[in-house]
């Protein structure tokens, strides 16, 4: 939800109880207000009725509209006020009344009670009159703050949304956006310090792909060096047994450095290098790289399987996706066993690779981890499972081994 | 052929040139910008390898220039950057192919005569070693006359050991020419071993067998004579 929304309902949950609140009182004012005026009125008139009591025997009952009066003998003390509801013959409704009973005496000087009455029909109407302007002005009211706030808000908050935007979109490698100014101090210290930041990061990004560059130039340059040497070496006449042997020795180690240097690489661009995920067709990325590896496939004997069970959506960069695959087939071919087997699952929401190979002697928590091998002799660097590893952790996904009974498993799924 | 070096590297321009001159080629080489400009514009070549990062420039430049005065030469970048962005820029500026350090010197040498060859589209397109026939741009190979049923990796192999005739090219060179950035990341066994065996039965149908001479613990060589 946002901001402004979540602030615009907290405000009427507020507002809400307070119009009630307030149209509860506004009421209950009014209506104690008009009853005491009522009951003054009625006051009034018992002082008069008392007053002609006095002169003549009235002993019977006064009633025009809307306006009782009656006296009965009895005793009371004090005055009594009091509501009731009597049937209306005439209009065939129930009508509340205003009751007052007051003392009095009658001439022949015994005590009385007098009682009068009148019809609130008309004072009922004019306060539910009045309460409901109450409520219609402070709904009004409210509904008007709510308004005036929410535009407020909106632009008070203005700055802040424009560099959230601009905060979605800033890559490392490309222009930084431009963050809008407030006069808002907070947000004008926010800006700042985004703009600090983002210039901090592309500046650690240019000098980290700078270095990754230099690097890269600095270790090919002399190897470069090394492999030209040897390719001219042997082509002296007479090179002897041992001279071969130790060409071949050099040969194949500048060969081991080479493929380290370039896995290393790779894994340093992987680690500073953008890569906006996008659909991949994971079919045609396996049947491709089947086709690269044909040859040492073919060599040993292995049988290979495709499976697309559905269309697999997990997004990646193409080149990150090529990567990814090709590591997760080499390292099947590579640990494969003569005449073993290769199956590829392709699910919706997971990539598998399995094979046939012999039992791991690194342990399996380890062997995604950087130069982690099963034969420390090897001549490969023991990089390509953890450039899978990076390629996933870093675009959200999960990678999972499991072995049981000479079949290894590499899952690259959603997380 | 007549090709211009640009290398700032001395020991790399070193073993190149050598290499190229016992080639039979003719090798001027440059070490920084400004005399590679000065050469590449005042001479003619028939082919430029340029190194990107150079002392005073960029060599990007230089294959700009010479595109622009419309010269016609073939450029191959050798670079250590091996970045993909200056492999399309330098393609997109006219280069013809793109090297990435390190390379084998065999490998130079295949891709500067693929290089030439495209661009003189000469009658003269087939390489000749003995009774051996190899037409690369139809991708077939006769011997006696005889076509030879090769497959794909057979004729690479044939065909990177015809164009560096007479020298010793190491497995690791051959590996790479044919399974490229593969031969780098797989412990290879001796599937080269396999395919040799192969192409080599294939030429000993035709009594030829004896084209590809195995170096003892180096690699292969292929040579007409004895």
């Amino acid at each position: 939800m946002k901001l402004l929304q979540r602030t615009a309902l907290y405000q009427a949950l507020l507002a809400l109880p307070m119009v009630v609140i307030g149209t509860g009182i506004g009421y209950g004012l009014v209506r104690h207000t008009v009853t005491k005026a009522v009951d003054e009125a009625l006051g009034d008139h018992a002082i008069l009725v008392r007053e002609r009591m006095r002169k003549t025997d009235l002993g019977l009952e006064i009633s025009v509209p809307d306006v009782l009066v009656r006296i009965d003998p009895g005793v009371i003390t004090g005055e009594q006020f009091s509501d009731t509801v009597i049937y209306d013959t005439l209009q065939q409704e129930d009508i509340p009344w205003r009751i007052g009973r007051f003392p009095a005496r009658q001439a022949d000087g015994n005590a009385a009670v007098l009682t009068i009455g009148r019809s609130q029909l008309e004072t009922d109407d004019l306060v539910m009159g009045i309460a409901l302007s109450i409520a219609a002005v402070l709904v009004l009211f409210t509904l008007c703050t709510l308004l005036l706030f929410r535009w407020l808000s909106a632009r008070l908050w203005r700055p802040f949304h424009a560099n959230l935007r601009a905060m979605q979109h800033f890559r490392p490698d490309a222009l930084a956006p431009p963050l809008s100014p407030s006069s808002v101090d907070e947000f004008a210290g926010m800006a700042d310090a985004l703009g600090d930041m983002m210039a901090n990061m592309q500046r650690d990004f240019t000098a980290q792909k700078r270095f990754t560059e230099q690097a890269a130039h600095e270790l090919r340059t002399p190897l470069a060096i090394v492999r030209g040497r040897l390719d001219q070496l042997i082509q002296s006449p007479g090179l002897g047994e041992r001279e071969a042997e130790a060409i071949q020795g050099m040969y194949t180690a500048s060969d081991r450095m080479g493929r380290t240097i370039s896995d290393m690489l790779m894994l340093a661009k992987l680690g500073d290098g953008v890569f906006p995920p996008q659909e991949v067709d994971w079919s045609r990325m396996f049947r491709e790289e089947i086709e690269l590896l044909k040859d040492p496939i073919t060599h040993r004997k292995l049988t290979v399987e495709l499976v697309e069970e559905s269309r697999c959506r997990i997004l990646l960069h193409p080149m990150l996706a090529q990567l990814l695959v090709s590591n997760m087939m080499r390292n099947a071919v590579q640990h494969n066993v003569p005449c073993g087997s290769i199956s590829m699952v392709i699910a919706m929401e997971s990539i598998t690779v399995r094979n046939t190979g012999n039992t791991l002697t690194v342990e399996p928590a380890r062997l995604f981890d950087r130069f982690a091998k099963g034969d420390p002799s090897s001549s490969s660097p023991g990089l390509g499972l953890s450039m899978v590893k990076e390629i996933a952790e870093r675009n959200g996904l999960v990678v999972a081994y499991t072995a049981a009974n000479g079949m290894h498993e590499i899952t690259v799924c959603k997380a | 052929m007549k090709v211009l070096l640009i290398e700032d590297e001395t020991e790399l321009r070193r073993s190149i040139r050598q290499y190229l001159q016992d080639e039979g080629h003719l090798v001027e080489s440059a070490n920084d910008f400004p005399s590679a400009m000065e050469k590449a514009q005042l001479h003619s070549y028939d082919a430029v390898l340029v190194d990107i990062t150079l002392p005073q420039g960029n060599g990007l430049d230089i294959v700009r220039a010479l595109r622009k005065a419309d010269n016609a030469c073939g450029i191959i970048i050798i670079s250590a950057k091996g970045s993909l962005d200056d492999k399309v820029l330098g393609l997109d500026l006219g280069a013809d192919d793109y090297l990435p350090k390190p390379f084998h010197l065999p490998e130079l040498v295949a891709r500067l005569r693929a290089l030439v060859r495209r661009k003189q589209a000469k009658a003269q397109d087939s390489i000749t070693i003995g009774v051996l026939r190899i037409m690369p741009d139809e991708r077939l190979a006769e011997a006696q006359g005889v076509h030879l049923d090769l497959t794909g990796t057979e004729f690479d192999l044939l065909h990177f050991l015809a164009v560096n005739k007479d020298r010793v090219l190491s497995r690791s060179a051959m590996l790479e020419h044919v399974w490229g950035d593969l031969a780098e990341r797989m412990d290879r066994d001796d599937f080269l071993y396999a395919h040799i065996k192969n192409l080599r039965k294939k030429l000993a149908a035709q009594g030829c067998a004896e084209l590809i001479k195995t170096v003892y613990g180096l690699g292969y060589r292929m040579s007409d004579r004895a």
